[in-house]
């Protein structure tokens, strides 16, 4: 009986990653942004000519980090806010506020695609500047350091 | 009354100097993102500055040289319990603005020692972040920006706060020396 209640509770919750104990949770998110970091790092070190341009790869790296956008999206589930986290206890009173920087953020780097492909460095550099403002401005509310 | 020069140029320039770099460091890393870059290379002038400092705490004149206020224990204790003790004038550091010299140039050291090895998450580090691993990074980042940080915003309040003390009740200025390099002295 227990058991069934347990399968329908998971059901009804129901949510992409609801069901995730706490740690997988934090862990899953921090892996997406740990990947979104490291792609960023790359497309940086391009802009500062510490690597040399290569346009299929700068295309790679900044689809990576819009599709990594979209999995952070659903990686905040209610209860995850414990643990080796640096999510402050915030984000699940201000859900509203926090998904709204995130759709910020995710158009920025949307933005950033289309600058990479068009070739063009210096559309390029500006909006991969305006793209880690938009990180600046979750991790100054919303994260610890 | 006599004029004495108490802060040599050399001095003058580091003060203000620092005074510089360290405002345009906190204002690119508050800004972040390509100004980060700035901030590097205004932490690492800010290496070569105290590095300097050190030297003329060595071969400088008078005023500068560290063993002209390095106080003893005692003397810095007497200095804030005793009335006399503190009636003495010094034209240097007095034993209590001695002590924060000494902690800004060892903060100081220790946030370019811990930038060095920090990290933004976001797209930028320090140039030996690279070779330790993400977690220690992560921990170089917090001593850089939670506790190095906040102990130079705390040692600029109290700077702050002497020269205003100085100047509303002990009715000295202070900040003029800074520029001309003399104080009078009562003889
Ligand atoms: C809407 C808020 C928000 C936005 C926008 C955002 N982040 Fe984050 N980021 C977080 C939070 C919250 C954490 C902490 C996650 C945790 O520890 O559970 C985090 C953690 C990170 C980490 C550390 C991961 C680790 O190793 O633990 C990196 C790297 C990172 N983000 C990069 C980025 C980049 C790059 C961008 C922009 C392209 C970005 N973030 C945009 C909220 C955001
Ligand atoms: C004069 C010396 C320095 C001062 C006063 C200083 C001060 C600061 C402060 C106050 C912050 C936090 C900004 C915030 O509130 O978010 C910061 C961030 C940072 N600093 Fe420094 N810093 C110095 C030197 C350096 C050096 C030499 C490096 C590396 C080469 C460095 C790398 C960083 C990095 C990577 C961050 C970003 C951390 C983050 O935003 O998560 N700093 N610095």
């Amino acid at each position: 009986m227990h058991c069934f209640f347990g399968i329908l509770l998971l059901l009804v919750a129901g949510h992409a990653a609801a069901e995730v104990p706490v740690e997988r949770a934090v862990k899953y998110r921090q892996s997406a942004y740990y990947l979104m970091g490291q792609h960023m790092s790359r497309i940086n070190a391009v802009i500062k000519g510490e690597m040399p341009y290569n346009k299929a790869l700068l295309e790679k790296n900044a689809e990576i980090v819009v599709m990594m956008g979209g999995v952070v999206i659903d990686a905040f589930p209610a209860g995850s806010d414990s643990g080796a986290t640096k999510a402050m206890p915030e984000i699940w009173r201000e859900m509203d506020k926090f998904r709204q920087l995130m759709h910020e953020s995710q158009s920025e780097l949307d933005k950033l695609l289309a600058g990479v492909k068009t070739g063009n460095m210096a559309t390029i550099e500006e909006r991969f500047s305006e793209a880690s403002k938009s990180c600046k401005k979750c991790h100054d509310l919303y994260k610890t350091k | 009354m006599k004029t004495v020069r108490v802060w040599d140029l050399p001095i003058r320039l580091f003060h203000w100097s620092l005074v510089v770099l360290i405002i345009t460091a906190i204002m690119t890393a508050k800004t972040g993102g390509k100004k980060l870059e700035w901030h590097f290379l205004i932490g690492y002038a800010t290496f070569v500055l105290v590095a300097f400092r050190i030297l003329w705490g060595m071969i400088g004149s008078r005023y500068a040289r560290f063993s002209s206020f390095l106080f003893a224990p005692g003397t810095i204790i007497a200095y804030v319990t005793n009335k006399d003790a503190a009636r003495k004038k010094y034209l240097g550091h007095n034993p209590v603005g001695s002590l924060w010299i000494f902690a800004l140039l060892g903060v100081v050291l220790l946030l370019i020692a811990t930038g060095l090895f920090a990290n933004d998450d976001i797209a930028s580090e320090g140039p030996l972040a690279k070779f330790i691993d993400k977690d220690l990074s992560d921990r170089a980042t917090w001593l850089h920006v939670q506790v190095c940080g906040k102990l130079v915003y705390m040692l600029i309040g109290l700077h702050v706060a002497a020269i205003a003390y100085y100047y509303f009740i002990k009715k000295e200025n202070l900040v003029i020396p800074m520029f001309t390099g003399d104080k009078t002295e009562d003889i």
